[in-house]
């Protein structure tokens, strides 16, 4: 028997289901049909009441530690499949953690990658309800108040991106909502969203439903039983993830497959109880729920409120009214561990609580004549930037985590558990997740003393106004720093922070040095008040000089290590002389072979080359967009996103092989970036260096600047202006932006920032990782088709990438200009994520925006997808249709492009192109 | 150094009436013939001083009398830096701060000629250095004839219509605003020379519009002026006027102009005056580096010997270049006038023989034309650290080296600088920033020059200078030289300096 299960283990992850079962996302059909399993499963055949033995079986294909209501979801999803060799454990019962309590509400109005799941929960919910079980569900819609006018704005812009997904929202002014919710004050509102598929359900039900549905299907659970380790096969070096092999349990030992953390507030200490560690940054915080006694007036078919400006929300159930929040200054719970009695040693803090209750009171006057139940302390788990935890960690292979729940775990417990098995099954995924990628942190985000301090302020952020690009972090800043983080504060900086890494967004240029540091003003959604600052920044990079710091990119060496697997030495060669072969140019062919089947460039270009270029999935997905260098014969450094630098080590070390000889590196801190663009660039910097800098195409070299050596200069900038990105050893940087901001004085040099960078960027039409890029798009659909190689060997995504070459795209990335009847000084901005409409049709959303200064008009870029799914022709986008962008409820007319708009280009030879201007006539 | 032939006449006849009777005496001699001068000579005792000079018979004061009658200034930005509370702003500054012209003669007359104006109708500045020989005609008309034909070609195709049909209707609008020139050509010679002015628009008007090159406009207004000069005299020959016009085409004059506009200096040059640029080092404060803009056409460059053989059959070669000399009579290979050079034979014998008679024909003038006017045409963006242009006849870089001059004004610059009032650049400023610039102030008093013209600095240092510093008693020997004596010592000298605003450059955006 054990020999059979090895033979599952080692059956290749991810394999598509291979005989015909079709995989259905239809909850109804799934539910009482008899699985069919694709894979040999341990039990089949075996009577029922075998599963249900009281003894832990030593093996099972997955393994899921906490039968909460997401763990429960995963099972659910998993057995309906026909995955039925699934082991549930529990250290106490099913639903005793924190899916116990909950407000229940599924909240549908988010942004589209939460609703998608969420969606997927109402529905799953609704299902099972009308099957007879009883959740406590009902579509009772909600309210969505509005005290302030930049509320109003916020709401608007996010109703403009609902709609088309067919969600039923609506604005009402308070009137309205006044009808639908007699029992509201509405005299200090400007209105509220309306959304009617807002329901509310039982939690716990929920979460032993979909327990009692996955036993009958066949999982196993276990309860009182905790997991002590997770056991990691043996690796032949260090650059092979280890996989997941057996599980230690308080009652015994389970070889698995897979393995799921779904143990919520437990999760990031179960974390720890791998080798090597497994990083799940959540950290729970103190969650209050107020109920009254029973009243008249709280009728069930009372809409949910949520009072955003009040950080308040109220429901009703069992004609009780619940009254709870997510206060601007939360309580982080269980500092020094969670005590076995949690549950007890928790208490309403009625003081914390009572700028809610008075919120609530204050919103629903019929409260204070209402009775109290005592205060309920329901801690929940948040993440560092509250969006949930999902996926596949970088550290163990089939160690899947779900958790981070963010206060609300059965919203997302539906679909994140349909997801998740869905990943285990096929490996993949069909849709992005990149906002919930567990990959999106490094191990600074899993310290505790970060997290905790971080907890106070997300919980509050929930129900904030998130100004877009004006919402940085207030809690646990200054961690990542580059070396001229405090040179570039007395500057005039504001921050941002990404991946922790503080990065400059901008220079305040009424700053003077020895003010104290200078901050961003109050967020808005028109035209923020820092834009002369970034404007100045522009003009800097367009017409003199800039100097950006993107220290914060990842930067990860790939080198060949060990022998070439080509090359046989004789016997009589001596063990040096092998070493020198070894180190000669014939051992840089593994690198080579490797990084041309990751990306879809040619790599293959002589020492001292750089060269962009995509790294795809089967799917010809981005995976990575990257600036790639090779230093050597047998040695690259790669520049990738701040964002990736987690999840990019994670995807490029699978890919290698146990036999394939290369060696992944992550040496992010060991240089800093520094992009010095303009058209002045180069005759500010040969005044620093000896050196030609008149480059070939793209050239590395490696020189000397100002008095630092071994300073790797590109005569590339991200932002397509003319300039050099300097990669510096990170000791010399403060001394080289010294040098730099005086040498540069006499040519006008400014720092500049993020929010300069992406105008410089969205304005020439340029793709970003994240904003444009992502695992779902291909190069061909971004424009960047003129990046790929079909003609060199096989990459990753090729075949991909060829039928596509030939049938066509059914989506394009497209450049568009705000007409003038967009007023920049005082209408809303676009930001990201308007909707797009082609004759009045929806056809996609923006994806970044900036105003583009040197067009002198607002630019976004946005994805347009065929309206009926089929392949597009450039006419679709540039023939005779009308786009319109739907910027908070207002459509502004837009002028579609495929190519960057022709800028003027700046030149420095003025020989060539001088001319003087005319003054006219002067009599 | 005797420059050009002097076979041809002596006599000095004015081309130009001078609206201000100083300007015809500078035109007369360089300086005022003053008793002193003349009776100092006359004593001939001679009482040397310890460098080996005669004792001075000149005092201070009468030197820089001396050497500040010909003093010229043009002030271009409105004083004051460019500061306001944001920091630079380029509004109402310009690349130009000012202009300091200043010349010496040694010719009597004086045959350089220094010329500055602004272009009306389009942006930027002309300046001009022109240097004569074989008598001052050429040059005094080349140097107010050639801003014209240069600006007009200056001018986009629109408003040079409207330039040709306001002349046309008779309106004579000007196309330059000449700085420190009043004088004017006498009625005829001026009918003349409107005449040609517009028939040269005309034909601009005619020609392609599209690729403007700046190149291509400085090198078609130098030779479309030299080829008006000598057409004039062949359609002018029963004109009252054409003894003046025949004495410009066979007089000669070399010429350096440069065109500022912002950032952009433009140089076009033909003979052997010189362009420098003064920079800063890098390390600020101290040091500065010359940058000549200009290559000497004359028989130092091999590029231009190569160049003047290869155009002349080899059985000439002998005679071609001789005695270090075009022809063995004439010094620079390339100039204005000189029509003895450029004329082909028949129109040589047609003037020359039958005005002046074949002794003033040049001997071994068998293949002309010998002498071009086309000039070299350099382009250099301004960078901050470019603090001034120097313009500068040969007389001046026969005395010095180009870093010498460089490194005489920026000294001159940090003196003048504290000159003025103390002004602070901003009002928030630390006490330390105050400091630094009063020290600096303190620095630039001990090096406090005489002169508050740059070009007067530089010529009494280009006659006075020792390695002992100034030496009062050299200076006044040359300046006292008799006339007779004085061309064997020194050459006519003339120098613009052209001083930049390092704010402006700093902040100047590239033109897109």
């Amino acid at each position: 028997m054990l020999c059979q299960f090895s033979k599952i283990g080692a059956a290749t992850r991810g394999r598509v289901l291979e005989n015909g079962v079709p995989y259905c996302l239809s909850v109804g059909s799934g539910y009482n049909r008899k699985a069919v399993s694709n894979k040999p499963s341990l039990y089949r055949g075996l009577p029922s009441d075998v599963r249900f033995a009281s003894s832990l079986p030593t093996q099972a294909q997955v393994v899921i530690c906490g039968a909460g209501v997401v763990g429960n979801s995963i099972a659910y999803h998993l057995t309906r499949e026909g995955w039925t060799d699934v082991v549930v454990l529990d250290q106490n019962e099913i639903g005793s953690g924190t899916s116990h309590s909950g407000s229940g509400v599924l909240g549908l109005f988010k942004p589209s990658s939460e609703r998608q799941i969420v969606t997927y929960s109402v529905n799953l919910i609704k299902t099972l309800q009308e099957q007879g079980h009883n959740l406590g569900f009902k579509q009772c819609g909600s309210l969505n108040l509005a005290q302030t006018r930049d509320r109003a704005v916020a709401l608007k812009r996010r109703l403009a991106y609902t709609k088309p997904s067919g969600l039923e929202c609506e604005w009402l002014d308070r009137h309205e909502i006044k009808r639908l919710h007699p029992h509201l004050y509405t005299g200090d509102l400007e209105g509220g969203v309306w959304v009617a598929d807002d329901a509310v359900a039982n939690p716990s039900a929920v979460c032993s439903t979909l327990a009692m549905l996955a036993q009958m299907q066949g999982a196993f659970y276990m309860e009182g039983c905790s997991v002590l380790r997770v056991i990691t096969d043996e690796i032949p070096h260090s650059q092979i993830v280890p996989k997941v092999t057996q599980i230690v349990t308080s009652h015994g030992n389970i070889h698995c497959e897979y393995f799921v953390n779904a143990s919520g507030m437990w999760a990031r200490n179960l974390g720890e109880k791998s080798s090597p560690k497994v990083r799940v940054p959540a950290f729970p915080a103190e969650h209050f729920y107020l109920h009254t006694e029973k009243v008249m007036e709280a009728l069930d078919a009372l809409p949910v409120v949520r009072d955003y400006d009040s950080h308040t929300f109220c429901l009703t159930r069992n004609q009780e009214f619940v009254v709870g929040g997510f206060e601007k200054d939360a309580k982080p719970a269980f500092g020094s561990g969670i005590p076995s009695n949690w549950r007890e040693t928790l208490e309403g803090d009625d003081e914390h609580f009572r700028t809610i209750r008075e919120a609530a009171e204050h919103r629903l006057p019929v409260l204070k004549e209402s009775q109290y139940k005592p205060l309920i302390n329901a801690p929940d788990n948040f993440t560092p930037d509250g969006k949930w935890i999902l996926g596949e960690t970088p550290e163990i292979d089939n160690y899947f985590v779900a958790v981070g729940m963010n206060g609300n775990s059965l919203q997302g417990a539906g679909g994140a558990g349909q997801a998740i098995a869905e990943w285990i099954m096929y490996g993949s995924l069909s849709k992005e997740m990149l906002p919930f990628d567990v990959r999106r942190f490094v191990d600074l985000h899993n310290n505790r003393r970060y997290l905790k301090e971080r907890t106070r302020e997300v919980v509050g952020r929930h129900y904030d106004i998130l100004y877009p690009g004006q919402c940085e972090y207030k809690y646990a800043r200054k961690l990542r720093c580059s070396p001229i983080n405090s040179e570039q504060e007395a500057r005039g900086a504001v921050f941002g922070t990404r991946m922790g890494f503080e990065r400059p967004l901008y220079f305040d240029i009424t700053h003077k040095r020895g003010d104290p540091p200078a901050q961003m003003p109050e967020g808005t959604f028109g035209k923020p008040s820092f834009i002369d600052c970034v404007r100045e920044e522009y003009h800097a990079c367009r017409e003199g000089v800039g100097v950006i710091d993107l220290s914060s990119f990842t930067k990860i060496e790939i080198t060949s290590v060990g022998f070439d697997k080509y090359r046989q030495f004789d016997a009589e060669e001596t063990k040096s002389a092998a070493d020198s072969l070894y180190r000669s140019k014939s051992a840089g062919n593994q690198v080579v072979e490797y990084m041309q089947k990751l990306s879809c460039n040619d790599v293959n270009m002589p020492v001292g080359g750089v060269i962009h270029t995509g790294m795809l999935n089967e799917r010809g997905g981005y995976e990575n967009d990257c600036l790639l260098i090779r230093r050597a014969d047998n040695r690259y450094l790669m520049l990738a996103p701040t964002t990736q630098q987690t999840r990019i080590m994670d995807w490029m070390r699978r890919q290698i092989t146990a036999e394939a000889c290369v060696s992944v590196s992550d040496i992010t801190s060991m240089y800093t970036v520094l992009c010095v663009v303009g058209p002045k660039s180069k005759e500010m910097l040969s005044l620093m260096c000896n050196t030609d800098l008149n480059f070939y195409g793209h050239m590395a070299k490696e020189i000397n600047i100002a008095y630092a050596s071994g300073v790797i200069v590109l005569s590339f900038t991200q932002v397509g202006e003319p300039g050099y990105t300097l990669l510096i050893p990170s000791e010399y940087t403060l001394h080289i932006y010294s040098q730099l901001m005086k040498i540069g004085h006499d040519y006008g040099i400014r720092n500049v920032g993020m929010m300069t960078m992406r105008a410089l960027r969205v304005e020439k039409f340029i793709p970003f990782w994240a904003e444009e890029l992502d695992s779902t798009v291909t190069p061909y659909e971004a424009g960047r088709g003129y990046k790929v190689k079909l003609n060199k060997e096989y990459f990753i995504g090729k075949f991909a990438l060829m039928r596509q070459a030939n049938q066509g795209i059914s989506k394009r990335l497209v450049h568009f200009t705000l007409e003038d009847t967009f007023d920049p000084d005082e209408d809303t901005w676009p930001w990201g994520g308007e909707p797009i409409y082609r004759n009045n049709i929806y056809v996609g959303n923006t994806t970044s925006t900036a105003f583009g200064f040197t067009l002198n008009k607002m630019v976004c870029l946005g994805w347009v997808k065929h309206t009926d799914g089929r392949v597009m022709s450039p006419d679709y986008i540039l023939g005779n249709s009308r786009f319109e962008i739907d910027i908070g409820g207002r459509r502004v007319a837009a002028k579609a492009s495929l190519q960057p708009p022709k800028m003027p280009v700046v030149k420095k030879d003025g020989f060539a192109s001088y001319r003087p201007k005319s003054r006219g006539i002067v009599a | 150094m005797a420059k050009a032939f002097t076979s041809f006449s002596q006599n000095v006849r004015y081309l130009t009436r001078s609206l201000e009777p100083r300007l015809l005496a500078a035109d007369l001699g360089g300086q005022p013939r003053s008793k002193v001068t003349t009776c100092l000579f006359s004593t001939g005792r001679v009482d040397r001083t310890n460098t080996g000079y005669p004792r001075p018979r000149l005092s201070p004061q009468e030197v820089s009398a001396i050497l500040r009658q010909n003093e010229g200034m043009v002030q271009l930005n409105s004083g004051g830096t460019g500061w306001t509370e944001q920091g630079y702003t380029s509004s109402g500054s310009y690349s130009i701060d000012s202009v300091d012209s200043n010349q010496l003669a040694s010719n009597s007359p004086i045959e350089d000629k220094l010329a500055s104006a602004k272009c009306l109708h389009t942006t930027g500045y002309l300046f001009g250095v022109f240097d004569g020989h074989g008598g001052p005609e050429c040059s005094q008309v080349v140097a107010k004839r050639l801003f014209d034909y240069v600006a007009a070609a200056l001018l986009p195709r629109k408003e040079l219509r409207r330039v040709v049909s306001e002349w046309e209707a008779g309106n004579r609008i000007p196309v330059i605003q000449v700085y420190n020139d009043p004088s004017q050509f006498v009625t005829e010679l001026q009918e003349i020379y409107q005449d040609s002015f517009l028939r040269y628009c005309i034909s601009l008007l005619s020609a392609f519009d599209e690729d403007f090159s700046m190149e291509e406009v400085l090198i078609q207004a130098f030779v479309q002026l030299d080829n008006d000069m000598g057409r004039e005299v062949v359609e002018n020959q029963q004109s009252a006027v054409l003894e003046p016009l025949l004495r410009v085409a066979l007089s000669g004059s070399v010429a350096c102009v440069a065109h500022i506009d912002g950032p952009h200096l433009h140089i076009a040059n033909t003979g052997d005056c010189g362009a420098v640029l003064g920079m800063q080092s890098q390390t600020a404060g101290s040091g500065w580096r010359a940058l000549r803009l200009t290559r000497d056409h004359n028989w130092e460059n091999p590029d231009e010997i190569e160049r003047v053989l290869s155009e002349h059959p080899d059985s000439e070669s002998e005679h071609v270049i001789a005695d270090q000399r075009l022809l063995g009579v004439l010094m620079p290979f390339r100039a204005f006038g000189d029509f003895r050079f450029k004329w082909d034979l028949v129109t040589q014998a047609e003037i020359i023989q039958r005005y002046l008679g074949p002794e003033h024909l040049i001997r071994h003038c068998i293949t002309p034309p010998y002498l071009t006017v086309t000039p070299e045409v350099t382009y250099h963006r301004l960078r901050p650290r470019d603090r001034f242009l120097l313009m500068g006849s040969d007389g001046l870089w026969e005395c010095m080296s180009p870093l010498d001059t460089v490194t005489l004004v920026g000294e001159y610059m940090s003196g003048r600088q504290t000159l003025q009032p103390v002004r602070f650049p901003r009002q928030a400023i630390t006490l330390r920033e105050v400091a630094s610039i009063l020290e600096q102030r303190q620095k630039g008093l001990n090096l406090k020059p005489v002169d508050t013209n740059a070009s007067t600095h530089l010529i009494r240092h280009a006659l006075g200078g020792s390695d002992a510093g100034l030496d009062h008693a050299r200076l006044s020997h040359s300046l006292t030289l008799p006339p007779e004596v004085r061309r064997f010592f020194r050459d006519d000298i003339s120098i613009h300096v052209i001083f930049f605003d390092p704010n402006f450059l700093r902040v100047c955006p590239v033109e897109i």
